[in-house]
């Protein structure tokens, strides 16, 4: 093949065409990122950010990335290599593409699809444009959550590593008519899939740009350069820390059913320019869906290492995989095994990405955030009236981890994605069957320290119809974000329902009926202190006061030096 | 496009533009009645920005022996509001909001400013939450008033408004979007228990759906209004003791212009008018020419933006950014894509030569500048190469110090490896090819966002350092034309000198596109009812506008979408609101900007929109006289592609119409230098506009 042939390695690259086109392929991948977003149906693409974008070399190496959620680095080398097994590279002829959701093949969950599409260049592949999109629906058991799903197959419509064409299969082809007959809005779903299509295309037509400007060969020259300018950037930030093994621990409440927490244990061991992440001990994986497939272990892990230990300049690759080996035991809650249900899988990769950040905060603590909110809290409010069915789901933000330096920020989405809220008055436009009647942060949720985490948010909800479908999947109700340093734990969240005037507590992951006129709370958990609250800065616990974000005897009590 | 004559424009007279920067004020000064344009520089006074003005008018005056009742109109661009947001300047003010939304400045949209960086800290709302209070007031999205305070709770709150000592009272109701009646009464109700505060409604400024942003609207132009009122106060003081008794006017985001009373109540419309300004001038330039597919670039200290016109007229977006805030009023559509003459040039540890993001500015500025400035910019390369003459810049009031830019690239250089006598030229060079690379890919990336194909499109470049520039970008970016304007260096006050008065107009209104009468009806009576209200507006103390139009748009999307795509609609279509013809327009700048159309999806209107124009009396453009064939004034040697090469030197308003000057050459003018690069041809056109285009190539 014409990649094993000798690479033009010998005649250097020069500095300047290498940073103009790296500039080119970051910018390209940017720009289908861009462009999936704009474009997507899904509420979870546009508002939340939840796809990604990048582009590959010919061996399936992601050269450059759009970072959009922290989520999505990672997943893409496993999900294309599953699929060059089932169609070698070699094999691929134009208009081909590549497609996988199995969360047993390098997948995360079903909702997350991968499509890569070869970019060629006189009859060679010099790379491929990858996209990843969450998408809406994808079949299975139960429109929304499911939370009950018994195994993956519950949970939707599986790809296959697998190759197809685009215009015979897709494009009114066999492929898209079975993907339609699947789903339960083949219109949006559709939709998206052509947004991804999209974004490959004009990722494509860039490198094709670049080819035609600069050679192929300079440019698969530089694809390389890339990756390996970012392992040296890791190397070289990883050189900095200290040797040693490092570990540490979290928890999911529970698995819904029992009280049982669920355990997540990471041993992190930094040797010279190299760092390995073991979750070894970690709990067995469970019946109901809150698996983490390993891709999303990794992804959890790896942005937990990248953001801790170096600086976000570093343009994200496959070099910055180089030096980081994560591994976790089959079968456990961070490496399940088929048919293991997994749409719930972020509570346990935030604890993946707790249980690291608990190690490293143990050699690097100025660079660690206390923790926060860290859960994906998601919420359906659904009824289904005259005009047919009607499903209200969101996801809550809460209080973020407070550091060396900064409080934890208020009210904001959890680190390992970035997800808007929705603003009242379209909820209120959109539905009918309840009403948003209070939205405010959560007054004394923080913990404290020499810096407070985040306060957490409060969600009210009027109800206003009877026999109203509620669930729930969320997470830090029971065990709570833990404080560092000798900061306090922050305040667990809780979801509880009034109903004439008895108050029934709601689980982390539970659903029940609603009546017209109950009022239904969510409580969403702060953020945790960091170091010693008898150092915190006495006029911030006073604008604390003043602004009412602390009530005043809570702060007499976390910070009597203030008074 | 609706135009009325209005009545003619008063004869011999003449018209002033004026744009306030950090170093100079410049103004331009139009006759209106032969197009003869005058620049003028006075440096700026930023403890006062309205002494420099008072000082330059009395000095073009003078100049020019113009007395102050032969000056028809002036108009003002400033930067007092955004420089006020930027450095939390603005006034003490506090919100009232519906009950349960006291946090809705605090919560924002709940997201993290980078979610990679632990240390990214959400912004700071500009009105802090214990100035933030709540009522029981609040509609539904129906339009229906939910609740409405008693007295008692009305007393309540103007005893804790007053307890707050604020200049100003900003009120959010919840869905008061779908009727802004219900804040009008509450602010009837308050006022009278609060009289000496200023009340604003969210819905008088913008009614559009959803509260945080509209929030934000509110409470910006509350923060920005005591400041700006101030302002234009003491600027008409200024011009009165001159004895001008002309309109003032103030330049706006969208490109168009605002009355002084306008703009001392909307402030906001004001914030994003500098870049604005120079865009509306770059198109009007360009309208006399057969060019009308525009990029404009706009290359001065800290950066350079980018703004796209395709039919020659500045495009709005509802989509950016002020500070950390976002902002949905519409402005005219401008993006960073890149460095300016001030972004440092530096190498990263791993040994990759990098340019900006950070800059000199203006103070210490470029090595070259002698103020103390130790690292090498852009600017230091342009000295470097032999682009600028050291002794020639702004027209040689400051001299360039060479000696400071070739040391300051040589430190750079030497930590990429360079040696040799030549290593600053080459690291110069260098450094220029990634700066214009980046310029290039970024230029086609905003353009690709839109699904535009570069190749169409002619660059407009203004700023001090854009005709430098402009010839290596288009090189890059394989453009096929570049037109420099005459006076590039003042665009910003050329483009006040020229704006036409105009505000939008805007209601939300979700609603099925669909062939139900129902629904036409619906849409086009919000249409009428913006109209009138539109029509009322130019109306009111406009008396310098002679004629008017109303353009009508709309905001859809495909049902199910967050994310809408606004569409003009065409006068023929609005008449009798031909949905069918709306829909086939929205499928097409989807299909257009997205890549695809899917004609099986229902859609929806989501905001409709009208934009109300007041057209000034147009400035004849000026013709310049044909000149002699050109005599450079100068040969000077110019680093270009590894190698020192000797170059004709142009002065500028020494080529006259039809001039033709092939590349390589530099033109020189007091404000900037033109770089024409070999194998591109310069011509000089009648309005004296340079028009630079590849040579013809032989086969010989």
């Amino acid at each position: 093949m014409p990649d094993t042939a000798p690479h033009p390695d010998e005649t250097r690259l020069d500095p300047v065409d290498y940073a103009v086109i790296s500039q080119g392929l970051i910018a390209a991948a940017r720009e289908m990122g861009a462009k999936l977003i704009r474009s997507a149906y899904s509420t979870i693409v546009r508002e939340a950010s939840d796809a990604s974008a990048a582009l590959l070399d010919r061996d399936g190496n992601v050269v450059a990335q759009a970072e959009l959620i922290p989520m999505q680095l990672g997943p893409m080398a496993g999900t294309f290599r599953a699929c060059t097994e089932v169609c070698p590279v070699d094999a691929l002829v134009e208009g081909d593409f590549y497609i996988n959701n199995d969360p047993f093949e390098g997948g995360q969950h079903l909702q997350d699809v991968f499509i890569y599409s070869p970019i060629f260049i006189d009859g060679e592949v010099v790379g491929f444009a990858g996209t990843v999109a969450h998408h809406l629906d994808l079949g299975g058991g139960n429109p929304g959550l499911n939370a009950t799903a018994a195994d993956v197959h519950a949970e939707g419509f599986i790809f296959p590593p697998s190759k197809y064409n685009f215009d015979r299969d897709w494009n009114g082809g066999p492929l898209e008519r079975l993907v339609a007959a699947n789903i339960r809005v083949p219109s949006q779903t559709i939709g998206d899939f052509n947004a991804q299509f999209a974004a490959n295309a004009i990722g494509s037509h860039r490198v094709q740009q670049l080819c035609g400007k600069y050679g192929a060969d300079v440019v698969k020259t530089t694809m390389r350069e890339l990756l390996d300018y970012s392992e040296r950037r890791i190397r070289a930030a990883l050189a900095e820390v200290p040797d040693g093994v490092y570990i540490g621990e979290d928890a999911v409440d529970d698995d819904g059913i029992s009280d049982q927490p669920l355990t997540v244990k990471a041993k992190v061991t930094i040797t010279g320019e190299s760092v390995a992440v073991d979750f070894d001990g970690t709990c067995q994986q469970v019946s109901r869906n809150l698996n983490c497939p390993f891709s999303s272990t990794v992804s959890a892990a790896l942005s937990c290492v990248k953001s801790v230990l170096t600086s976000p300049d570093i343009p994200f690759n496959e070099g910055v995989k180089r030096p980081i080996a994560i591994t976790a035991p089959e079968g456990s809650l961070l490496n399940p095994t088929y048919p293991a249900p997994v749409r719930a899988r972020m509570e346990a990769a935030y604890r993946a990405f707790n249980a690291v950040m608990k190690a490293l905060a143990q050699v690097v603590p100025e660079k660690v955030i206390s923790g926060g909110h860290d859960t994906t809290t998601v919420m359906a409010i659904s009824h289904l009236g005259d005009a047919g069915y009607r499903v209200y789901l969101e996801v809550f933000g809460g209080g973020y981890g407070a550091s060396a330096h900064h409080d934890g920020c208020d009210a904001v989405d959890s680190p390992l994605s970035n997800c808007s809220n929705a603003p009242i008055e379209a909820t209120d436009m959109d539905f009918d069957h309840f009403r948003i009647v209070e939205y405010g942060l959560l007054r004394d949720s923080c913990g404290h320290g020499e810096f407070r985490g985040g306060l957490g948010i409060v969600r009210r909800y009027e109800i206003l119809k009877d026999d109203v479908n509620f669930a729930i999947y969320a997470d830090r109700f029971r065990i709570a974000p833990f404080g560092l340093f000798g900061g306090t734990d922050g305040l667990r969240g809780r979801c509880e329902v009034l109903r004439n005037g008895e108050v029934i507590q709601v689980r982390s992951k539970d659903g029940l009926t609603l009546q017209k006129g109950d009022v239904l709370t969510l409580y969403t958990s702060g953020g945790a202190g960091y170091g010693r609250a008898s150092n915190r800065d006495t006029d911030l616990v006073r604008r604390d006061v003043a602004q009412g974000y602390l009530r005043e005897d809570a702060a007499r009590s976390a910070y009597p030096h203030a008074f | 496009m609706t135009a009325l004559p209005r009545r003619a424009p008063e004869p011999e007279s003449y018209r002033v533009g004026i744009d306030v920067g950090g170093t100079f004020t410049d103004f331009v000064l139009a006759d209106l009645e032969s197009g003869a344009l005058v620049n003028f520089k006075e440096p700026s006074t930023p403890h006062d920005p309205s002494l420099a003005v008072e000082r330059g008018l009395a000095a073009i005056m003078a100049q020019h022996s113009i007395g102050p009742e032969q000056v028809a109109h002036v108009v003002h661009g400033t930067t007092i509001g955004l420089n006020a947001v930027i450095q939390r300047r603005g006034a003490r003010i506090a919100l009232v909001a519906s009950r349960g939304n006291r946090d809705v400045l605090e919560i924002a949209r709940c997201r993290m400013a980078s979610p990679y960086d632990f240390r990214a800290q959400k912004e700071e709302p500009l009105v802090p939450r214990d100035l933030v209070f709540e009522t029981s007031a609040r509609g539904a999205s129906d339009g229906s008033v939910m609740a409405f305070p008693d007295a008692a709770e009305l007393e309540a709150l103007a005893a804790e408004l007053r307890a707050a000592e604020v200049s100003a009272v900003a009120v959010m109701l919840l869905n008061a979007y779908a009727n802004p009646q219900l804040e009008r009464d509450f602010l009837a109700a308050l006022q009278p228990v609060l009289p000496d505060v200023l009340l604003s409604a969210s819905t008088g400024l913008w009614p559009e759906i959803r509260e945080y942003e509209r929030s934000l609207v509110t409470t910006l132009n509350a923060y920005v209004h005591p400041l700006m009122t101030d302002y234009v106060e003491r600027l008409r003081a200024r011009l009165e003791r001159l004895g001008m008794t002309a309109p003032l006017y103030i330049t706006a985001s969208n490109g168009g212009s605002l009355s002084v009373a306008d703009a001392m109540e909307r402030p906001i419309e004001t914030l994003l008018s500098g870049p604005a300004s120079g865009v509306v001038a770059a198109a009007r330039v360009a309208s006399s020419t057969e060019r009308r597919a525009l990029i404009t670039i706009d290359m001065g200290g800290t950066s350079c933006d980018m703004s796209v016109c395709r039919a020659a007229v500045a495009e709005t977006t509802t989509q950016t950014r002020i500070g950390d805030f976002p902002l949905v009023l519409p402005v005219v559509n401008v993006s960073a894509i890149g460095a300016g003459g001030g972004s440092i040039v530096w190498v990263d540890p791993q040994g990759v030569l990098k340019v900006g993001p950070e800059s000199a500015g203006a103070d210490p500025g470029p090595a070259c500048y002698g103020q103390g400035g130790r690292q090498a910019t852009i600017t230091d390369c342009y000295v470097a190469l032999g682009y600028i003459h050291p002794d020639r810049f702004l027209g040689g009031r400051m001299g360039l110090d060479a000696g400071a830019a070739a040391r300051a690239l040589a430190a750079v250089a030497e930590r990429l490896g360079g040696t040799g006598d030549d290593r600053v030229e080459r690291f110069a060079e260098s450094a220029v090819r990634v700066a214009t690379a980046k310029m290039a890919t970024e230029l086609y990336k905003g353009l690709a966002k839109q699904g535009l194909d570069p190749r169409r499109f002619t660059l407009v470049p203004f700023g001090g350092a854009g005709p430098t520039q402009a010839n290596l970008l288009a090189e890059e970016a394989r453009l096929e034309a570049i037109l420099v304007p005459r006076a590039p260096g003042l665009f910003c006050a050329l483009g006040a000198l020229i704006a036409d008065v105009q505000r939008d107009f805007v209601r939300s209104q979700r609603l099925r596109l669909s062939e139900t009468s129902e629904n036409t009806a619906v849409v086009d009576q919000v249409f009428r009812e913006l109209e009138s209200e539109a029509e009322r507006w130019l109306d009111t103390g406009h008396d310098i506008v002679t004629a008017t139009e109303r353009r009508r748009s709309a905001d859809l999307r495909y049902v199910g979408q967050a994310y809408e795509l606004s569409v003009e609609i065409p006068d023929d279509a609005r008449h009798c609101v031909d949905l069918a013809t709306i829909a086939e327009l929205f499928h097409r700048e989807h299909e257009r900007v997205h890549g695809f159309a899917d004609r099986s999806a229902p859609i929806e209107f989501h905001t409709l929109r009208v934009t109300a124009v007041g057209r000034v009396p147009r400035v004849p453009l000026h013709e310049v006289e044909p000149a002699a064939s050109p005599h450079p004034r100068e040969m000077r040697p110019v680093w270009h592609q590894n190698s020192w090469q000797d170059m004709s030197v142009y002065a500028r308003d020494s080529l006259g119409a039809g001039a033709q000057l092939p590349g390589p050459a530099l033109i020189e003018q007091d404000d900037t230098t033109a770089f024409v690069l070999p194998g591109w041809r310069a011509t000089v056109d009648t309005h004296g506009n340079l028009l630079l285009t590849r040579e013809e190539v032989d086969a010989a």
